[in-house]
This record gives C-alpha cells, structure tokens and sequence, in this order.
C-alpha cells in the first residue's frame, strides 16, 4: 500500500496457475492481529467473503 | 482496498486479508494504514498455496504470496470461490473501481448506491464557534434496504467534512454517476447535502 504499483485494466494470466473458480474454497485458520484463530467457516457464515492475499511486507 | 472498503461492504461482502507477517506485525500495519478489516496471519503463505496464489520463483526467495482476490460465497451456498484475480507478480493490483464491477457481475448485483452527506457551512461553523459539542465521529455505516445497500456519511468537523468532498470527488472520479443531490434533514433543519451515487453494470 505504501509503494505505487501499476494498476492493471485486464486480466492477466499467471502462467500455469489452476484456477479455483467454481471450486470449494480451501478451509483454512489462520490467527488475527490479537493470535485468535480465525477459520474460513466462521467468516463465510454470514456473509459471502473477499479475501485479499497480501505480499506481506508492503 | 481501504478506500473501497465500504462500497465493498455495500456489496453485502466481508473483507478480510492475509499476509506472510507475524500477528504483531500485522497488527503494526493494521494500524499504521488506519483499516477497517483485519489481516490474517498467514505464515510461510501456506494458506496462500493452498489457493494457488504462492508466489514461486520470487526473485529474492522469500515466501510472498500474489497479490490476488478470492471471492467466496456463504457457507449455506456452498462456500465456493465466485469470482478470483490473481496478479502475475506480487506487484500487481487491480484498480479499486474494476474490483467493484467484478464482485457485483459475480454476485449479479446490477446496481450498486453509495450517499455521501457532507455536512452544510452552517453546521462547520457552529462547530468552530463551540456552540455544540465535539463531533460524534465520522462514520459511514452501511445500512441494508431491502435489497439496497446505502452507505452514509455524516460529520461535524471541517476535516471530516473535507473528507467528505473528497470522497464525492473520488467517487466522480472513478466513474460513478451522481443521481441525485438532496438536502439532508436532522429534524427540520437542513444540516448538510446528500449526494447520491450510483453504477451499473451491463
């Protein structure tokens, strides 16, 4: 978030990446920002749910 | 994200985001950009494979996931990925007004509203002289009629209200029209203007 990168206006496909699309998300359970564990079955219970994969460092 | 949160949320749809940092961290980042969701602790980016957004070949080997979306439907409706993006390199992102259009297309929403109050000269100027209390705060809540979603913000203060203008200019800028601009009403006394913003999606 800190740092400018491009923002793309199509598409674009990561070369030999299995889509997920249609498929059962994979469950998961990872912690919050406090260590509580948070699992994917708890989150989509009562909304449909974005999640968004960060680079990590920022 | 954080400016599209709301719109995000409009949608009838959680935010949540993951990263390969520590909890602390995370909550370091958490409060440093001031966001509203919260960010999962995903070490090594194990649940980031597990979604196929592993970034492999990274140039300086660290374990990063792609930047990337999933958008996953309520557990009653399966709990199934609707809609994904998934950046070529862990530098790309896709603009905040494209990630709208794509989560109403998948969830077939064709209409999406978003009100900005911005509060009236009047009412800053009360403020200012000291004639009332300090603000309540600068909110915008998300408010569900029926199968509308309507997001609202009222405040009080100069610098709530600048943001407030500049929330209908970043609005305008991304594309969404302006249906309507309509006083606002706190019993009979107007304390501000509503501007009503929507978009469709063909």
């Amino acid at each position: 978030m800190g740092r400018v990168a491009p923002y793309l206006s199509g598409p674009e496909e990561v070369p030999g990446r299995v889509p997920l699309l249609g498929e059962v998300a994979p469950a998961f359970q990872m912690p919050d920002e406090e260590g509580n564990n948070v699992s994917l079955r708890r989150l989509i219970r009562p909304r449909p749910l974005l999640l968004h994969f960060y680079r990590g460092d920022w | 994200m954080r400016q599209s949160y709301w719109e995000i949320r409009a949608l009838g749809v959680d935010l949540v985001a993951a990263a390969n940092n520590t909890p602390e961290e995370n909550r370091t980042l958490r409060e440093r950009y001031d966001l509203p969701f919260s960010i999962l602790s995903d070490i090594d980016a194990e649940v980031a494979r597990a979604y196929h957004a592993f970034h492999e070949n990274e140039p300086m080997g660290r374990n990063l996931a792609l930047v990337s979306m999933f958008l996953i439907s309520r557990a009653e409706d399966g709990g199934k990925v609707l809609w994904e993006y998934v950046g070529p390199s862990s530098r790309y992102r896709l603009a905040p007004s494209r990630i709208l259009e794509e989560l109403q297309r998948a969830l077939g929403r064709t209409r999406l509203h978003v009100d900005v109050v911005v509060p009236s000269t009047w009412q800053l100027e009360r403020t200012i002289a000291g004639f009332q209390d300090p603000p309540m705060g600068f909110y915008r809540t998300p408010q569900e009629v029926g199968e509308r979603y309507v997001l609202t913000y009222r405040d009080y203060t100069r610098e709530l209200a600048m943001q407030a203008h500049a929330e209908v200019h970043r609005l305008t800028e991304e594309g969404w029209r302006l249906a309507a601009v309509s006083p606002e009403y706190e019993g009979a006394v107007v304390i501000g203007q509503r501007y009503s913003f929507d978009r469709s999606v063909e």
